[in-house]
């Protein structure tokens, strides 16, 4: 599953060359740990790297992870990590149930398991503003009553299983903290892959190389999605990916697909995984070699559990894919490093991964294996699951919607006035925080600075009287946008400073920027603000704003550094009001 | 395999390991005159040798290693369980 050559025995070579990739993002990352973890920090390095994170390390002494955590003044407090995990495993669990112990015993060695590792996520989070991420528990190496383990009280196996639920209950419903599921990782590889004997007695090693591999992954999909590295679109072959057979040549009745035949079911369950992926918002789009007619008559075919209104941009034609692709970016105003490419011809697949370096293209075999083989790479990994995530497919549809419309104008304010726009402009409130911190860190294009937030710490800036806070809901008469906006500005002296400017690449070209800046100069003569600070760090993505202060009249101080004088300021929005 | 072969390929495993071209090992060699060979390089040792030569080496043989020398007249003997 993955490249092991790369992990361990050329690693060093591996790692000067991602090393020098551009655009790096620098994390601290420390790790408390319940084992020996220089392997599973060089691995992660390794994934990290790959995805454009660049980590620095914090390793607390082996086996101290408690004392490290509850002791404020420890070396691990000192280093301030952005995120902090915690590898701990069933090597770890030192008051396992035994044979002769009594309900009541059993009972208080639950409950003091569990308060032991609560009190360590406590003492972070009350002292830290940093990430917990924490392993759950593994199956034990032995089950002493057979299958009963896992019903009797003073079973392991029945022991972990309760544990693992209280954990998940816990961290469930407190913010900051997510879990490794080790649980699930080794019974994927294996128990008997998972635990290395002779690693654990000779280096204390808790889990073979294979086993640190993939927790390794695991722990890095997380930091990934924590930084806003995630998957937003697929794109998808029609012939042999999402049917069986060429619908050009065969017509519909010939296309494998349904439960009529074992390979038809293959498909049809295939198509069922892709309408929840799209469920959990992600933007499904067709990307063929077809006539676009023929293509799309596949979906009316009574097995079809995908219909064409599943799909944002349907390209079926004889372009290169690579083309269509970039269109495709283009159409959703989204990164190609956000997509991925599937498609059952190794040929193509090979094509769009060296046209478009940063696309994810995932090595399919025959359709039967297709949802595994996609699965374990954890695209669609999530830390949460919001309404806007619901409703993404939707605003998109909206949007296409939009630009049929805009096609009908020859003056584009024209067209914005039609739109009959409202906007609600606030400051954080305990409602908007989660889709708050998930746009900051997802947005990458109308974005100033690139500034990454965790919760915590927008829940401290949105408590601060030091800060002006916005987040803006767009409306128009197509339909509800969401959040799509935030800015943050620290008040220093009677000057503002943009710290922080995002807005949704789906409103781009609306002219809210205008109402935005209206309203935060508004909000700086309230507070007898009289200067604004605007701060535009240059990264590959963002030059959509490069601009964008100039525009708004700002006085260039320096390199990245603009001013404007609020008293001076004249309002600029037309065509969006403002409701409450 | 002869013993040469063995030890050849290990030099191998060693200048990859340690990124290293110059790198020449005998069977004397052991983890004082590598500065580098810490703990995490030696279970990376251990296990591309593992791997490569499709072995397990027993708890109590990785403790008896005291150099490269040890660990080639292992395999050279047959002496570690094998995982082909």
């Amino acid at each position: 599953m993955f490249d092991k050559n790369k992990l361990l025995y050329v690693r060093k070579k591996y790692k000067k060359t991602l090393l020098l990739q551009p655009n790096l993002i620098d994390k601290k990352i420390a790790i408390l740990s319940g084992s020996t973890q220089e392997i599973v920090i060089s691995f992660l390095e390794i994934f990290l790297l790959e995805a454009g994170i660049r980590p620095t390390f914090y390793l607390g002494s082996y086996s101290r992870y408690y004392e490290d955590a509850i002791d404020i003044k420890s070396e691990f407090y000192n280093f301030k990590p952005d995120i902090t995990y915690i590898h701990t495993s069933y090597r770890n669990l030192q008051h396992l149930p035994q044979p002769l112990d009594t309900v009541e015993i059993v009972d208080k060695k639950l409950n003091e398991t569990f308060d032991y590792f609560s009190t360590v996520w406590e003492s972070i989070s009350q002292n830290l503003d940093t990430v917990i991420i924490q392993n759950n528990f593994e199956l034990p190496p032995y089950r002493l009553y057979g299958n009963y383990d896992r019903t009797h009280f003073t079973g392991k196996s029945n022991f972990i299983s309760l544990l693992n639920n209280k954990v998940a209950e816990y961290i469930g419903c407190n913010e900051n903290i997510y879990i490794n599921d080790i649980n699930y990782l080794s019974s994927y590889i294996g128990l008997t892959n998972w635990y290395d004997f002779s690693a654990w007695y000779n280096y204390k090693n808790a889990m073979s190389i294979d086993g640190m591999i993939i927790t390794a992954y695991n722990v890095s999909s997380i930091i990934k999605n924590i930084y806003g590295k995630v998957i937003k679109a697929v794109m998808l072959d029609l012939d042999n990916t999402l049917w069986g057979g060429v619908i050009g040549d065969s017509s519909i009745d010939g296309i494998d697909l349904g439960k009529e035949s074992a390979v038809g079911e293959a498909y049809h369950d295939f198509q069922t995984y892709l309408k929840e992926v799209k469920d959990t918002g992600i933007l499904l789009n067709v990307v063929s070699k077809n006539d676009e007619d023929i293509a799309k008559v596949g979906f009316t075919h009574p097995a079809s559990v995908l219909e064409l209104d599943d799909f944002i941009s349907f390209k079926a034609n004889w372009k290169n894919k690579d083309e269509n692709i970039v269109q495709i970016s283009n159409e959703l105003s989204l990164g190609v490093d956000s997509f991925l490419f599937i498609d059952d011809n190794p040929v193509e697949r090979e094509f769009v991964e060296t046209s478009l370096i940063s696309i994810k293209v995932p090595e399919i075999s025959t359709i039967e294996n297709y949802i595994a083989e996609i699965d374990r790479y954890n695209y669609f990994e999530k830390v949460t699951f919001s309404d806007d995530d619901r409703k993404r497919s939707e605003y998109y549809k909206q949007n296409s919607k939009r630009d049929v419309e805009s096609q009908k104008f020859t003056n584009y304010n024209d067209y914005l006035k039609t739109l009959e726009m409202t906007a609600t402009l606030l400051p954080f409130d305990e409602i908007s925080l989660s889709r708050v911190t998930q746009l900051i860190n997802k947005t990458n294009q109308f974005n100033l600075t690139t500034r990454r937030y965790t919760d915590v710490e927008v829940k401290n800036i949105a408590s601060s009287d030091r800060y002006i806070t916005l987040y803006v809901v767009l409306k128009d008469k197509f339909g509800d946008n969401g959040i799509v906006s935030v800015v943050i500005a620290s008040i220093v002296d009677s000057v503002a400073i943009i710290d922080l400017w995002v807005m949704s690449c789906r409103v781009f070209k609306r002219d809210l920027e205008l109402l935005i800046m209206d309203k935060l100069v508004a909000k700086c003569l309230q507070l007898k603000v009289d200067k604004i600070k605007g701060i535009y760090y240059p990264t590959l993505k963002n030059s959509i704003v490069k601009n964008i202060y100039k525009e708004f009249g700002f006085t260039k101080i320096d390199e990245n550094l603009f001013e404007l004088s609020t008293i001076e300021y004249k309002k600029k929005s037309l065509v969006i009001m403002e409701t409450i | 395999m002869s013993r040469d072969e063995i030890l050849n390929k290990m030099q191998d495993i060693f200048r990859e390991n340690f990124d290293d071209d110059t790198l020449v090992i005998t069977d004397s060699t052991s983890a004082a005159d590598i500065e580098e060979w810490d703990s995490l390089e030696q279970i990376c040792l251990i296990e591309t040798t593992q791997s490569y030569f499709k072995i397990k080496i027993p708890v109590k043989d990785v403790v008896a290693l005291r150099n490269v020398g040890d660990l080639v007249d292992g395999i050279f003997s047959n002496k570690y369980v094998s995982t082909k």
